[in-house]
C-alpha cells in the first residue's frame, strides 16, 4: 500500500502505480493532531489486523499525552488570531484543520497550483467569508494583506519579504523555519514557529505611532 | 487601484458564501505581465528528483538553468551542465550531451541512474534527448532517464507532469 | 540518558520515544540524531584527465548564473522600474528566489508567462498583453524588457513587437499613460554569456535608450557593477567627502536594502533607485567611471564613443592601490583636492594593516568569484602580504587574467589562474594544495567545510550569512571591514585561544 500525504501530483503517480502494479493507496494527512490520528486509524483499518488497530490507539494516546502541555500553552496564546495562507495547494486544506486546533481563524487561502478537487475541500472546510485566490500575483497578495490585516501569513520564501514590508509576520511554509511540522510532535514545532511569528517584539516597534 | 479585488471577483478570486459552492477558476496558465509566484516545470522536476543523491543529474541547456537548479529546498546539490553556447544552439547540442553524460559517469562512477533534464532552449532547438538517453544506457550500464521538463511546459506541479517526469512507469 | 560522542547532544529515536513530555520549544531536526548511510562504500577520486575544465564539455557546480539575471539586477536598481522577462515563468521565479535569498528583500519581476503555444507561435501576444497588464496595475516609470534563451531562439523581434505594443496601447490607454512609461530592451540569451555579461549589456542599453546630451554639468557617472548596497553607500560617502556630485547607475542601495516602515504604498515600490531623469542626464557628465570592467564597462564605452566622454574603466576600488587610483582619477577629473577625511580613512586602513601583518603575511589563499571581484580581492590579498595560490573566476574574462597577472608580477607571486572555470576544478586544485584561507562566495561554503579551510565571504552570491549585503568592501572603510574579517577568521582557525589575547 502507498500512503499519500502530498495529494497533488503524487495522486497521479499513485494512480499510475495502482494501474501498473496493483498497489492501492490511502490518502492521509499528517498535519495536526486530529488528521494524524485519523491517518493512523485508516492505515490500521486498511490492514484490518486487530493488533495494528490497538497499536494505533496506543500511539495516539501516548503522543497526545506527550504533546498536550506544549499545545495547550500555544493554543492559549494563539486563539482568535487571524491567519492568511498561501502555499502550494493541498497544504491549505491540510492546515485549515491545524489552525482550527490552535484556535486560529483562517481569513484567506491562496494556492499556487491547486486543482478543482483542492478547492472543493478548502471550500468545505472554510468558514463563511473566507477568501480564496488561485495563483495570486504580488498585487493580489498586497491587496489581501491590506484588506484582511491578518496577524500571520503562512507563505514561502519570495513572498515573505514582501509581507514583512507590510508589517505582517510570516512563517516559511514550504521548507519550514525550524521543522519538522508533521505529525503530533511536529505540531509543537509548528505552533512554536507561529507563536514566535505573532509575538516577535519587532512587530510592536513597527506600529509605534510616533515613528510612522 | 482600490477595490481591484472586487472587480476580479468570480474569476480566480471568490469569497465563500453560506450556501454557495462557487470555486475559483484554476489550472490555468498565469496571465502575462503578472508578477507570478509560480515556477516552471523544470523547478518541479528538480524539487522532486534532486534529493536522489546517488544519481547523476545532467541539465541539458545553458549554464543558468543548472546553477539555479543546483539549489533545492535550501540545500545545494551537484549538477552537471552541458553549458550550451551559441554554436551549439545553431548546430544542436547532441555531441555535448553525449560527452557530458560520459564525463559525469567518470566523476560519479558509483551512480545508480542518470537523469537528463530538458530545458526551454533544448526543447525548442529540438534535440532528440530521449533517443540519446536510450543509446547512452548501454555505455553507462545504468538507466538513463529523460525528464521532459522545459520551463514553458507549465508550472511546477501541472497535472500531466508526473507522467513526463517519470517516464519509466 | 547516555549521549555518546557521535550524538553530540542529539537525541536518538529511542531517546525521543521515551520522553515523558515534549518541551514547549519543540524538538527540531538539529536536535535529532538521524543515522545516515554513505551513498558509495568509499570515496573514489575522479579521473585526473577530466578535472581541467578546458578538457571537458560538462560544467560541474557552475560558478556563474544566467545572463538575464545580470540584466534584472541592473533594472532593479532603477526607480520604479519593473523588469519584464520575455520567457517562461521559471525565468522570473528563479532569479526572484536568488534575489530574495541574497538580499532578504522583495523583488518585483514580471513574466511573459511562456507556455507551449507561445513556444510554437512566438511571444508577440504575450508581450503586448503583458505590457498592458503591467502598466495598468503597477504604473511603472520604466519597463526593462529582458529576453531569455527561449525568446531569442524562437526569434521574437522585440523591437518590432514594442512598436506594435506602443501603438496598440496608446490607442487603448491614452497617450498620457504611455508617455509616462519608458521601455528599454536588453537582449540577454543565456547561451551567449553569464550574469556578468548581462549586467554589462543592460548598462549599455539603458544608456543608449535614455541618456541624452543637453547642457554639460559637473557631475561624474558611476557604473558600479554587481556590488552590494553597502558598497554603493560607501561610494556615495566618498563622493560626499570629495564634494563631488555623482550619478550612480543602477543604485541598488535603496531598492535592495530597504527599511520596514508603515504604511507602505501599494503597489510596493522601494523608495530609492536611480531616477530615469538622472539617467537621461548622464549624457552631460564630465566623466564615467565603470568600477568593474566586465560589469558595466560597455556602458562607459558607449558614452565615450557617443558623447566623447572620458571613461575610466576599472579597477574595482578595493584595497589601498585600487582605491588610491579611483580617488586620484576623481580628483583629476573634477579638479577637487583629495579631502582630508579621506586621507584619514586611508590612514586608518594602513594602521590596521600595520597592526595585523604578522597574522596575514605568507598566508596562502584560494580565491573564487566573479572576474572583477576576484581580481580585486587578489590585489588586496597581495597588499596584506598574503599569497594568492589559486584564483578562479566563474565567467571567462580577458581583463581578469590581465589584472591578476599584473598584480602577481608586481608582488612576485605565481598564482594558478582558472579563467571561466567551475567550482569543481577549483575545488580539486584547492584540495591538492596547502591553503590557509578561502576568499569566495557562499557556493564555496561546502568546499570550505570539506577541506577544513576557513572561508571569508566576498562577492556574489552570499546567501548563507546575514548582513553581508549591507557591508562595504570597497573604499578604505570597506577595506578595513574586509581586513577585520580576514584577520578574525585567521585568528579563529589558526591561532590557539591563549595566543589571541595579545
Amino acid at each position: 500500500m502507498n500512503v499519500l500525504h502530498c495529494q497533488r501530483s503524487c495522486t497521479y503517480i499513485s494512480d499510475l502505480i495502482k494501474e501498473g502494479f496493483e498497489v492501492p493507496y490511502v490518502n492521509a494527512s499528517f498535519f495536526g493532531i486530529e488528521q494524524t490520528a485519523k491517518a493512523l486509524r485508516e492505515v490500521a483499518e486498511f490492514f484490518g489486523s486487530e493488533e495494528m488497530k490497538e497499536r494505533a490507539e496506543q500511539i495516539i494516546e501516548h503522543e497526545l499525552e506527550v504533546i498536550s502541555p506544549a499545545i495547550e500553552f500555544y493554543k492559549e496564546r494563539l486563539t482568535g488570531k487571524k491567519v492568511g495562507m498561501y502555499v502550494g495547494g493541498p497544504r491549505v486544506w491540510h492546515w485549515q484543520r491545524v489552525m482550527k486546533e490552535l484556535g486560529m481563524k483562517v481569513v484567506f487561502g491562496m494556492c499556487t497550483f491547486a486543482h478543482e478537487d483542492d478547492y472543493e475541500k478548502i471550500n468545505a472546510r472554510a468558514e463563511d467569508g473566507v477568501f480564496l485566490v488561485d495563483n495570486p500575483n504580488e498585487f493580489e497578495i498586497e491587496e489581501c494583506l491590506e484588506r484582511f490585516k491578518p496577524d500571520l501569513f503562512l507563505t514561502g520564501l519570495k513572498e515573505k519579504y514582501l509581507c514583512r514590508k507590510f508589517g505582517v509576520p510570516t512563517v516559511n511554509s514550504h521548507s519550514y523555519e525550524k521543522g519538522p511540522y508533521a505529525c503530533f510532535r511536529g505540531m509543537v514545532n509548528f505552533a512554536r514557529d507561529i507563536y514566535e511569528g505573532v509575538y516577535a517584539p519587532a512587530w510592536k516597534f513597527v506600529r509605534d505611532e510616533d515613528f510612522i | 487601484m482600490k477595490g481591484c479585488l472586487n472587480c476580479n471577483m468570480g474569476t480566480h478570486l471568490v469569497q465563500k458564501k453560506e450556501s454557495g459552492t462557487n470555486l475559483p477558476l484554476c489550472s490555468r496558465p498565469s496571465a502575462p505581465g503578472e508578477i507570478t509566484q509560480r515556477s516552471c516545470a523544470f523547478y518541479g522536476a528538480r524539487w522532486m528528483l534532486a534529493p536522489l543523491e546517488d544519481a547523476i543529474h545532467v541539465v541539458h541547456g545553458p549554464v543558468g538553468c543548472a546553477s539555479y537548479g543546483s539549489t533545492v529546498r535550501g540545500r545545494s546539490f551537484r549538477v552537471f551542465s552541458t553549458a550550451l553556447e551559441e554554436k551549439d544552439i545553431v548546430f544542436g547540442g547532441r555531441k555535448r550531451l553525449i560527452r557530458t553524460i560520459k564525463e559525469a559517469k567518470a566523476v560519479m562512477p558509483h551512480a545508480r541512474y542518470c537523469f537528463v533534464y530538458a530545458t526551454c532552449s533544448t526543447a525548442i532547438i529540438g534535440d532528440d534527448i530521449e533517443n540519446i538517453c536510450k543509446k547512452m544506457e548501454k555505455d553507462l550500464g545504468c538507466p538513463v532517464i529523460f525528464v521532459n521538463c522545459p520551463g514553458f511546459k507549465g508550472d511546477s506541479q501541472a497535472r500531466w507532469t508526473p507522467q513526463l517526469r517519470f517516464p519509466w512507469f | 540518558m547516555t549521549t555518546p560522542l557521535k550524538l553530540n547532544g542529539r537525541l536518538t529515536i529511542e531517546d525521543l520515544n521515551s520522553l515523558p513530555e515534549i518541551p514547549i520549544e519543540g524538538i527540531t531536526y538539529d536536535q535529532m540524531y538521524i543515522e545516515k548511510q554513505p551513498i558509495c562504500p568509499e570515496y573514489i577520486p575522479p579521473d585526473q584527465d577530466i578535472i581541467p575544465s578546458s578538457k571537458r564539455t560538462a560544467v560541474i557546480d557552475p560558478g556563474r548564473i544566467c545572463m538575464p539575471f545580470g540584466a534584472m539586477w541592473a533594472a532593479v536598481g532603477v526607480h520604479k522600474c519593473i523588469p519584464f522577462v520575455q520567457g517562461a515563468q521559471g525565468c522570473t521565479t528563479y532569479p526572484r528566489y536568488t534575489f530574495s535569498r541574497i538580499f532578504r528583500e522583495p523583488v518585483s519581476i514580471a513574466t511573459a508567462s511562456f507556455h507551449e503555444d507561445t513556444a510554437v507561435f512566438g511571444g508577440r501576444k504575450n508581450f503586448i498583453d503583458g505590457l498592458r497588464n503591467l502598466i495598468i496595475r503597477y504604473h511603472p516609470e520604466i519597463i526593462a524588457i529582458i529576453t531569455v534563451c527561449s525568446s531569442e531562439i524562437i526569434g521574437d523581434d522585440m523591437e518590432g513587437f514594442l512598436e506594435e505594443a506602443q501603438e496598440e496601447l496608446e490607442e487603448e490607454l491614452g497617450p498620457e499613460v504611455l508617455d509616462g512609461v519608458k521601455f528599454v530592451i536588453t537582449h540577454t540569451p543565456s547561451f551567449a554569456g553569464s550574469h556578468v555579461e548581462g549586467y554589462n549589456r543592460a548598462a549599455a542599453t539603458f544608456l543608449k535608450t535614455l541618456a541624452k546630451r543637453t547642457t554639460p554639468n559637473n557631475k561624474v557617472n558611476i557604473i558600479p557593477g554587481m556590488i552590494t548596497p553597502g558598497d554603493i553607500r560607501e561610494i556615495k560617502h566618498i563622493l560626499k567627502l570629495m564634494d563631488i556630485e555623482g550619478t550612480i547607475l543602477f543604485d541598488i542601495s535603496e531598492t535592495l536594502d530597504c527599511p520596514l516602515r508603515l504604511p507602505q504604498p501599494m503597489p510596493y515600490y522601494p523608495k530609492g533607485g536611480t531616477r530615469s531623469e538622472d539617467i537621461r542626464d548622464m549624457g552631460n557628465s564630465l566623466m564615467t567611471f565603470a568600477l568593474c570592467p566586465d560589469q558595466g564597462g560597455a556602458g562607459a564605452k558607449y558614452l565615450e564613443k557617443r558623447f566623447k566622454m572620458p571613461a575610466v574603466i576599472g579597477p574595482l576600488p578595493l584595497g589601498i592601490h585600487s582605491t588610491d587610483l579611483f580617488i586620484k582619477s576623481l580628483a583629476e577629473a573634477t579638479g577637487k583636492p583629495i579631502a582630508d577625511e579621506i586621507k584619514d580613512e586611508r590612514g586608518i586602513l594602513i594602521d590596521a594593516m600595520a597592526d595585523t601583518f604578522h597574522y596575514t603575511m605568507g598566508m596562502r589563499v584560494a580565491i573564487y568569484g566573479d572576474p572583477d571581484i576576484a581580481a580585486a580581492a587578489t590585489r588586496f590579498c597581495c597588499e596584506l602580504g598574503m599569497e594568492p595560490a589559486i584564483v578562479g573566476s566563474g565567467t571567462e574574462s580577458k581583463q581578469f587574467v590581465k589584472d591578476v597577472w599584473a598584480t602577481a608580477y608586481e608582488y612576485d607571486r605565481k598564482p594558478i589562474i582558472l579563467n571561466g572555470s567551475d567550482m569543481f576544478e577549483w575545488e580539486d586544485y584547492l584540495k591538492k594544495d596547502k591553503i590557509d584561507l578561502i576568499l569566495g562566495n557562499s557556493k564555496a561554503a561546502n568546499v570550505s567545510k570539506e577541506a577544513d579551510v576557513p572561508l571569508v565571504r566576498i562577492g556574489f552570491p552570499i546567501y548563507d550569512r546575514l548582513g553581508y549585503q549591507r557591508r562595504a568592501y570597497v573604499g578604505y572603510r570597506g577595506g578595513e571591514y574586509l581586513l577585520d574579517l580576514i584577520v578574525n577568521t585567521i585568528l579563529d582557525s589558526k591561532f590557539p585561544d591563549d595566543r589571541v589575547q595579545q
